[in-house]
Formats: structure tokens, sequence, C-alpha cells
């Protein structure tokens, strides 16, 4: 489906606008209150800080993949450098062929989806389990996720249970208890367990996960192998630094103070420790994030930590939903990452696409000016797709607002067509599809300079 | 070129650095301990733990503690770590991969624990396995109430590198949680539904303790 049917399908589904529009709202209400005054005093002293921390790992990134490659090595892992989600997928398919891997189990990762590391591995006959509930059931569905954090906020429990096949009256409750059991076997079969990273200690040579169901930890601990695959510019350069992000990135994403689970994980199990993967491997991903980075103004998109918090804010994602977005990346943040990562010429309108309320910019733990950054992709796509049509206008409106007397005479001839021939710019003409929803209000006999004359 | 290089190249290029380029310091780490006594750590930890639905018992001593988690454990099945605390249980240490994965129970000490949110800290070192919190439906942690440190902001700076001591520290915050489905709010669903936490006021009493506990 086209970005415009997707759109319409979203808008004429009223179940769809008040699941979108429930949960957000709800995410959007917890985070306020998560960071309100009384509950965290220092909130906008700790996103300047993080602002500042992303700042300057990014403007020194290549010192600081240097310094994690070196720690993690040092702990016993791997480093895998990728240059784009091709590399990426054939670093995992060529080592679950050597270990004669069969299953692997997955907890949720954008950056797995922005590679489709799932249909690569469904190619080479490997089964990938999405371990997280959500990222589960639309697994199942054949769905993409639909929210960063609330990947299947778009299903009702009905259908939740006919994915899963059982009984159309199960509660939340029940459908969960039915995924654990089928998810426990997976996890404990598994011989490899990918996960993401939301964090990479450089100083460390670290990972750390966030998450709230446990699916990550195991993952990361039942397989005998461990592999997490991350954007370079996930990095921050102290653990000391997670003081900081970690009480930032679950208040933005669900209100809560800490997300149930946060694993800091340095390399593959240690002799003296009682469990965890036998081998661990980071694979550094670029995909695109090196074109980014050149730019200067915009380069604080990299800021990112995935909270989800701007689409929860976003008037346009509160209407559209997560489907509309043509990439995998969706809101406020998909708006300005797609066109840098694909290139301005893949979906053009799509930095258009937004009111500039600025909420997105407003909710930011990390400060990244995203209003700042639509405009300026919007002036970007103008330079390149010259609208002539659009130009001409402008220019007529120019010449026409330095001539008072002309601007005066054309007034008063749309008046007077306006009241000769009402509704016929609702059938014809650009201003049709916005007044199919709505009245002009009906027009005065004369101006406001007439008015203001007599009255000298 | 490899890979590797391929990609420092692009770092580099787009920001107009060379291999050769220094780094300036990065801004200064920001670390906030708040001071408040050691009672009120433990009606803090327990305030907040209660309120992600685990629960709190704080009891006198060890002797204290070993009928207690006797008494939630009943007749069924259990793993516990080999944590130095725990000795004091009488419970025989078992936290294997097949105990973690058929158990009821998982019975573990935890190295820290954090006040303002009412998480338990481990550092799966040779005692604390990383499955004994994960697998078992249902958790249960016995500490001593030093353990309890403000939060975060102290945590990282009494372990300011935690790679150096294990290859995993995990904060655990709360049971396990979902809000997959309809945003309705679901515990245990791949960890325990069920955390309990023993908060034991005096573990001295146990000589043969003393030493790991203080």
């Amino acid at each position: 489906m086209s970005a415009r049917e997707n759109i319409g399908a979203a808008l004429g589904d009223p179940k769809l606008q008040l699941a979108i529009y429930s949960a957000t709202a709800r995410l959007g209400d917890a985070r306020k209150q998560s960071v309100a005054e009384g509950a965290l005093p220092d909130y906008q002293e700790l996103r300047q800080y993080a602002h500042e921390i992303k700042k300057h790992t990014l403007d020194h990134l290549d010192f600081y993949l240097e310094q994690l490659e070196r720690n993690v090595l040092s702990r016993g892992g791997q480093v895998i450098w990728a240059n784009d989600a091709r590399e990426a997928c054939e670093f995992v398919t060529t080592l679950a062929r050597e270990r004669g891997a069969k299953l692997v189990v997955k907890s949720k990762s954008m950056t797995s989806e922005e590679i489709h590391l799932n249909d690569r591995l469904e190619a080479e006959r490997i089964e990938a389990v999405e371990t997280d509930l959500g990222e589960y059931i639309i697994q199942l569905a054949h769905q993409k996720p639909y929210h960063i954090i609330a990947p299947a906020l778009h299903k009702t429990r009905e259908q939740v249970a006919e994915v899963l096949n059982a009984p159309a009256d199960s509660t939340p409750e029940e459908l969960t208890k039915k995924a654990r059991a089928a998810l426990r076997e997976k996890f404990l079969a598994a011989g490899i367990g990918i996960t993401g990273a939301n964090f990479l200690i450089a100083d460390s040579g670290a990972i750390v996960l966030v998450e709230n169901e446990g699916n990550a930890r195991l993952s990361s601990s039942a397989p005998g192998i461990h592999i997490a695959i991350a954007g370079i510019e996930k990095i921050i350069p102290r653990a000391q630094d997670l003081a900081v992000f970690l009480k930032l990135l679950a208040r933005s994403a669900t209100g809560q103070a800490l997300s149930v689970y946060t694993s800091f994980l340095a390399g593959p199990r240690r002799e003296a420790e009682p469990d965890g993967p036998e081998e661990f491997y980071l694979v550094l991903l670029d995909n695109g994030r090196t074109r980014v980075l050149a730019d200067r103004e915009k380069r604080q998109s990299l800021y990112c930590i995935r909270c989800g918090a701007c689409l929860n804010a976003c008037p346009v994602y509160r209407k559209i939903g997560g489907y509309s977005y043509p990439w995998v990346y969706s809101g406020p943040i998909g708006k300005i990452l797609t066109p840098q990562f694909l290139g301005i010429e893949h979906d053009p309108w799509l930095p258009f696409a937004s009111s500039l309320c600025g909420a997105c910019g407003e909710v930011c733990p990390v400060k990244i000016e995203l209003p700042k950054i639509l405009l300026e992709l919007r002036s970007e796509i103008v330079r390149k797709h010259k609208e002539p049509g659009e130009r001409r206008a402008w220019r007529i409106f120019s010449w026409v607002m330095r001539r008072p007397k002309t601007f005066a005479r054309l007034g008063k001839m749309g008046r007077f067509a306006a009241r000769k021939m009402p509704g016929v710019t609702k059938t014809v003409g650009p201003m049709k599809a916005w007044l199919s929803q709505r009245d002009l209000p009906p027009m005065p006999e004369k101006s406001f300079r007439e008015l203001w004359k007599e009255r000298k | 070129m490899t890979a590797r290089d391929q990609m420092l190249a692009r770092v580099r290029g787009a920001l107009g650095r060379s291999a050769k380029s220094g780094v300036a310091e990065p801004p200064p780490v920001r670390l906030r301990i708040p001071e408040n006594t050691l009672e009120d750590r433990v009606s803090e930890f327990a305030a907040a733990l209660t309120a992600l639905g685990g629960s709190v018992t704080v009891v006198k001593n060890m002797a204290a503690a070993k009928s207690a988690v006797r008494s939630i454990i009943g007749d069924r099945s259990f793993a516990v770590s080999s944590a130095g605390i725990l000795k004091n249980l009488g419970l025989e240490a078992n936290c294997s991969r097949g105990a973690c994965s058929t158990a009821e129970f998982g019975v573990s000490s935890a190295d820290f624990a954090l006040a303002d949110t009412g998480s338990l800290v481990f550092l799966s070192e040779s005692r604390e396995s990383r499955l004994i919190s994960l697998l078992p439906p249902r958790h249960i942690a016995v500490i001593s109430r030093e353990k309890i440190v403000s939060g975060l902001d102290e945590l990282f700076t009494m372990v300011p590198e935690p790679a150096a001591h294990s290859s995993s520290m995990v904060i655990v915050t709360g049971p396990s949680r979902t809000a997959d489905i309809e945003m309705r709010l679901v515990r245990g669903v791949h960890g325990p539904g069920d955390i309990h936490v023993m908060i034991v006021q005096d573990v001295t009493l146990y000589p043969s303790n003393a030493s790991e506990e203080t």
C-alpha cells in the first residue's frame, strides 16, 4: 500500500484511531508525571547533560569506536564492523551456518528491523523468533512494528487471540501466559540469541539492554552465542554516564523510573561465573549513519535513544499511526531519520507532514531540535525539487502584495466572485480537498481598508 | 580495505578528523548522592518495590529470614544460589540451568539494592547466576540491609566499572511486565511475576558470615 492509502486506512478506522489515541495518551501522560518538578527536579539539567554527552561522543566518534573495540576484545568478545545491512546480515547467517544453529531467539531491536535480518535468516532456513511479546504477535501476523516501544498497539485482544490460536475471549493475562510458555521452549533450545543495544559503553567494552519483559535477558543469557547488533551512534563514553541516561530513557518511554531490567553486559561468561553465553559478538552498523554524521547541523539526529516520546506527543502520528511512515522509524524521529538515511528523494513529502507544533522537540530527552531539522530538510527538498507552479504562485503573490492598489482591486473582485458564486471553490481548484470538510466564512461587502476609510 | 577501515575513514571524513586527532575531555561525570539514613533507605526501598507489585519483609536476623523463606516456599520447588548469606537458610545451593528452569522459586541474594526505585542489582560473579533471578516464576532475594544504597548515582559511585567485576550486571526493578496487549499491565511475561525481598537487619548473629557481609 502507498503511504496515502495507509493514511486513509488509519483515518477511516475508528477502532484503530481510539487504540492509537489512548495508547499514546497513556504513555505521554505517564512520561509527563514522571518528569514533573516533584518527581524529577533536575530533569531539565539531565536533558542538557545527556545532550552534551551525546554531542561530545559523536563529535569524537572515531576515538570512542576504537576505544570500545579495544575493550570488547579485552573482555573476550569480538567486534564486527558492518558498512551496511547486507554485511551485518551476512555475518549473522555465516556464523549460524558455521555453528549449525537452526534456531535464533531475538529480542526487540529497531536496528535488526532496519536491516531486515529476519527475512535473511528465513531465506537461509534459520528459524528466527521474536521474543518481545508485542514483536512476537506482529511476527506471527506478518506485520511490522507499529510503535518503537509498543509494537502491537494497533491489535485488539481478539486479534491477538486469533494470531496466538487462543480462544477468542482470552484475557491479556491468558494470552501472555500462552506466549510465555511457547517462547520459553524457544529460549532453552536456541543456539544463538540476538539483541540490539540501547547503549554501547566505550570505557567498559559493554552493551546495555533496557527492557521490561525479561526476553532480552533470556536472549543474551540462555543461548551459547550472543550477538548484539547496534548502530555506531549508540556509544557513550563511560559506565557512569548511565546514571543520567537511564533516568531519562524509561521515564520518557513509559513513565517508569527505571525499566524492569537493565542489563550491563561485557563479553561472554567468565570462567568463575555459573552461566552466560560462551561467545559474544558485537556488530557495529553504519548503514547510512556516517552520512548523517557528516552534516554538522543535522548530526544531532543521531543522539536519539529510541524512547518513542516524540511519537506519543506528535499530533500527526496520533492520527495517521505507525504504518503511514515509509521506513522502520515512524513519528517525528522517523520523519527526520528517513530522508537522511535513505536520501531526500525518498518520500520527499515526509518532512512536510508536520504542523511544526514543536511538541516532539519539547519532549525529547536528549534535546534533539526536531522542528529545526524538519525545516532544514524542507528547504533542502524544495531547493532540489523545483516546483514551477508553486514558485510562480509565490512570485505573483509578492508582486501583488507590493502594489496596494492592485491588491485592493483584486480583493474587491474576489469578494464579489465569492458572493455571486458560493461553493464554487468546493468543487474545483486547489482548495477542493480542504473545503470538502469545511466552509469558508461568508465574504463581507467591504474590505477592512474601506471600513477604516469610512470611519476616519 | 576492511570494513573497519572503511567505516573509520568515513567517520573521520564526516567529522573532519584524522587518526591522530586527539579527544577533548568529556563533560565531567554527574553523580549526586542524597544524604539519608539507613532507616530511610529501607522504607524508601520497601515503598518503591511494593508500588511496583513486589513485596518486602524486614526481618531481625537470619533465623527469622530462614523461617520466613521456608514458609513462603512451603513444599514447592526451588533453586538456590551460592551467595554467602544464603548458607544460613539451610537450603541446598543449586543454581544449575536445569534447576532454574524447573523450579517454582529462585532464591538469591543481591549485590546492591536501590532505595529510590526499589531495584535489586546482581553482578554475576561466581555466586549469583544470571538465570536464577530470571527463569523461575517467583523470585525471593535475601539481602542484608546495608546493601541498600540511595539510587543509581550511588551505585555507579561504588561500582564505577561493572565490567571489572563481572560479565553481567543486571538491575531488576520490580516484577517482569508487559503492556503489549491493549496496554493492559500483565506481570510475569518472561521473568518472574512475583518478587519478594527479605531485608535482614542484622546478619552478624551468625559469625561465620560476618566477614562477607561487612
